[in-house]
């Protein structure tokens, strides 16, 4: 019998990178098969082949030994194939019921909601999901919501059912439950394409595997037939390379201190510090609470106990300006719309910080633009003119004005969030010799990184999260990625 | 592609700066250049003078809420607020209160209305339109209870209160050069004052305007406060001309204002535009309507054609904007394969702080 779902030789390229290369896999009916990999391996590439959003450049589909051809989301759908993402497609102010009939309503002449929401009480009684069909999505749990979406996926006869990281925003109880649900699913037939970064999850649900790694498959095989430490090799890839390190000689005074810093759901009790002339690199895959403790750090959140010491003093929760005032710098995650004013130009952008410190009450256009001038040439920025807008440079050049901004301002911590995601090589390098120069000036450096070579290469100490905890804290010297990836998918 | 010569002639970067910067001006002279060949009446100074006076009070309101439309906000309590402090001012000085003292309540009463506005968008977090729009029709509801609805008279007999009504210096009338005081103030508020910079950054992006250090909610509240000020200013202004505290005066002239300052570049998106180009859209806003009475339009057809300039105007920013960001996009093939830039729906203004094009902005860069 032909396979309920078959990938062939699936390739797909954006400008110049390959995200998938030669991708093969089956999928038999009442199969869970788990896709694992790093972030940016190709896992979303791979879905988003499946789901319609991108067209694959070679290979093919085949749903039941029939080759498909995807071009939406609505030829999926038509094929049977669904995914529930983490940003779930429900209506928050329509009821249960008529999100699970919606766009299949029952009629007679008008719709008929009598006989949709019995429909929808017995469906998802079939499945053992005990939700009052009358309650506004808005009001559901996150993990009833999760529930109610893959149920509404099943109402419409996908025979294939792809879950992209569902647990990752559950706790303990709900992470059961719908674990439960998949097993239900199974019994029932659904084939299921599981993502998660949790390997415990996995060996836990999963018949099958495959492991992707920079677009390539790099393992595939029974679950039954592998272990941990196996799969986090795959993961990794055998012949890493790792970065030059060049860790200072020097460290000073603790220069931040963090104590038992905690926020409902997302940080748990987290305490590290980081001195002067030292880089600490905070490791963990999406989900992990790594931005969530950056942005706690900065005041940029509120969080529930805990505390933040800057050389002695104790920071308030939620207030960013003392942050600053205490010395600390964010480089933060979304260039974008957090790190930069992209309408406003480059010689706008960079005094603001130092304004601010300084209570400084007056602006001068032309003292700000010499100022941007002088930052263009010593960190090298690429641009027309000072005077243009940001959004007009690209995201290396982008990153220096938001460097240029906390080198104006005057820091002591330093912390940055994904400070090369989405640059290219050689802008990439020129930060790193940046954090390297800011380093050896004294400054306490925190460097938050999905890319493990980088943090490697930066970091004196690694701080591994996994789910709002540190699993682990590191020696940057000895550290290697499967030792990260270890700790980062919950292995103790 | 660096900051190397001009490749190109400095006179198509002369057009793109101006068609991006100085639109409202060009549409200025455009249109001056017309009518001196259809009215020639227009040039003669007594009608210049008129439309001056024309201009100021939308032009003061318009200042105001230019600090406003910049953090992204709008307010439309501006009419409301001004028959309101009209109201008070005549009230006052009926009861016996000294002109000056009753002035400056007339302007204190705008300010509580834009403190009021300014804690529910930035505090309570209700959208701008809605708390504005709440604030309108409750202080309108406010100035009627003051009058029983009606007009109230007052003596006037204060030089100054006169001077900034109808009064005039050297010719030049008194409400024009009130006017040109405010606008001079806005902009230097909005060029020269670091406040000003927390404006454009709010607008341009209010959480990282609060990851930056900005306290997001003062200004905010401080930026409405102008917006009501500027509105109290012109309230007084209008009862001093009319001799009376009218609670139905002004009830339009949220709408000239919020229209002056599109006209002038503002982006209703906040973070682009200024001061510069609101003071050239109320002129140019007056100048519309005086032309048209002196070629004998009716007031109905004056308004089809207002709204038609409006809407051409803020398509010819729209365009000149989305070059602007498009012409200097610069090397890095991720930056070409990664999202456009938001390309805000208006134009850059000459006020800007940064925004004058200081160098030739012809540069472009090779594909």
């Amino acid at each position: 019998m032909a396979p309920r779902l078959a990938v062939q030789n699936l390739s797909k390229h954006f400008l110049g990178v390959q995200a998938l290369h030669d991708v093969s896999f089956e999928l038999h009916p009442g199969q869970v098969l788990a896709l694992i990999g790093e972030n940016g391996a190709g896992k979303s590439t791979l879905i988003r082949i499946l789901s319609g959003a991108h067209q694959p450049d070679t290979g093919e589909v085949r749903m039941n030994g029939r080759p498909v051809q995807i071009n939406g989301p609505k030829d999926s759908e038509a094929h049977g194939i669904a995914t529930v993402y983490q940003e779930l497609n429900l209506f928050p102010d329509l009821t249960v019921a008529e999100n699970l009939v919606f766009g299949a309503y029952p009629r007679k002449g008008v719709i008929d909601w009598k006989a949709a929401k019995r429909e929808a009480r017995d469906f998802l009684g079939s499945l053992g999901l005990n939700v009052d069909v009358n309650r506004k999505v808005r009001e559901l749990s996150v993990a009833e919501k999760q529930m109610l979406e893959i149920a509404k996926s099943l109402h419409r006869n996908a025979q294939v059912l792809i879950l992209d990281e569902p647990t990752a925003v559950l706790g303990g109880d709900d992470v059961d439950h719908l674990l439960q649900l998949v097993h239900g699913l199974k019994e029932r037939g659904v084939s299921i394409i599981f993502v998660s970064h949790r390997l415990e999850e996995v060996f836990d649900l999963a018949d099958r595997y495959i492991v992707l790694k920079d677009g390539k498959l790099t393992g595939a095989g029974k679950i039954s037939e592998t272990d941990h430490d196996d799969l986090v090799s795959k993961m990794v890839g055998r012949n890493f390379t790792r970065g030059e390190r060049e860790v200072s000689g020097t460290l000073g005074e603790t220069a931040l201190e963090v104590k038992n810093l905690t926020r409902e759901g997302v940080l748990n009790d987290i305490s590290f510090n980081v001195r002067s002339g030292e880089v600490v690199g905070v490791a963990g895959l999406r989900g992990a609470g790594r931005t969530e403790l950056a942005r706690a750090i900065y005041g940029a959140d509120p969080y529930t106990s805990g505390e933040v010491i800057v050389k002695g003093r104790k920071l308030k929760a939620g207030k960013p300006l003392q942050a600053i005032d205490a010395g600390i710098g964010l480089v933060p995650e979304e260039r974008k719309t957090q790190g930069l004013f992209t309408a406003l130009s480059t010689a706008m952008n960079i005094p603001l910080v130092s304004m601010l410190k300084n209570r400084t009450a007056t602006a001068s256009p032309s003292r700000d633009r010499s100022l941007a001038k002088g930052y263009v040439d010593k960190l090298r920025i690429k641009l027309p003119d000072v005077s243009s807008p940001v959004a007009t440079l690209s995201g290396g050049n982008q990153q220096k004005v938001v460097l240029a901004k906390w080198l104006e301002a005057g820091v002591d911590v330093l912390i940055l969030d994904e400070p090369t995601r989405g640059i290219d090589i050689g802008a990439k390098q020129e930060i790193y010799e940046l954090i390297h120069e800011l380093c050896r000036q004294g400054l306490a450096i925190i460097v938050i990184s999905s890319e493990l070579p980088e943090v490697l290469a930066l970091s004196n100490r690694i701080l591994v999260m996994y789910h709002g905890e540190v699993a682990a804290e590191l020696e940057g010297a000895t550290a290697t990625e499967e030792q990260i990836m270890f700790y980062a998918v919950g292995g103790k | 592609m660096t900051t190397q010569a001009p490749t190109e002639p400095w006179a198509k970067g002369l057009s793109l700066k101006l068609r991006s910067n100085l639109l409202p001006i060009i549409i200025l002279l455009v249109m001056v250049a017309a009518v001196a060949l259809l009215v020639p009446s227009f040039f003669q100074p007594s009608n210049l003078l008129n439309v001056g006076r024309q201009s100021a009070i939308v032009g003061i309101i318009a200042v105001g809420m230019t600090f406003v439309i910049l953090t992204g906000g709008i307010d439309l309590s501006v009419g409301s607020i001004l028959a309101l402090s009209g109201v008070t001012t005549a009230i006052l000085i009926n009861n016996g209160l000294i002109v000056p003292l009753a002035i400056v309540a007339g302007m204190l009463v705008g300010v509580v209305a834009g403190i009021i506005n300014g804690i529910g968008v930035a505090v309570l977090k209700v959208q701008p339109f809605i708390m504005t729009l709440a604030t309108m029709v409750a202080i309108q509801g406010l100035s009627l209870r003051l009058t029983d609805g009606g007009p109230r008279q007052f003596s006037n007999r204060e030089p100054f209160f006169n001077f900034i009504g109808s009064g005039s210096f050297l010719g030049v009338p008194g409400p024009f050069i009130v006017f040109l005081l405010i606008a001079a103030a806005g902009i230097l508020v909005l060029r020269y004052l670091a406040f000003g910079r927390y404006i454009y950054a709010i607008g341009g992006s209010i959480e990282a305007a609060r990851l930056s250090g900005v306290r997001t909610t003062r200004t905010i509240i401080l930026a409405y406060s102008i917006s009501g000020l500027c509105a109290g200013l012109a309230g007084v202004m209008t009862a001093a001309r009319l001799g009376v505290g009218d609670p139905t005066a002004g009830s339009l002239s949220n709408l000239d204002a919020i229209t002056a300052v599109v006209i002038g570049g503002t982006s209703l998106m906040g973070g682009i535009g200024g001061a510069v180009g609101t003071v050239f859209g109320a002129i140019l806003l007056a100048i519309l309507s005086n032309v048209m009475n002196l070629l004998g339009i009716s007031p109905f057809d004056q308004q089809v054609v207002k709204g038609a300039v409006i809407v051409i105007a803020v398509l010819v920013a729209a365009k000149a904007t989305v070059k602007r960001f498009k012409e200097r996009r610069t090397d890095s093939p991720k930056a070409a394969t990664s999202q456009p830039p938001a390309i805000p729906t208006s134009s850059a203004t000459p006020d800007s702080p940064e925004r004058d094009g200081s160098s030739p902005a012809e540069q472009t860069t090779p594909r």
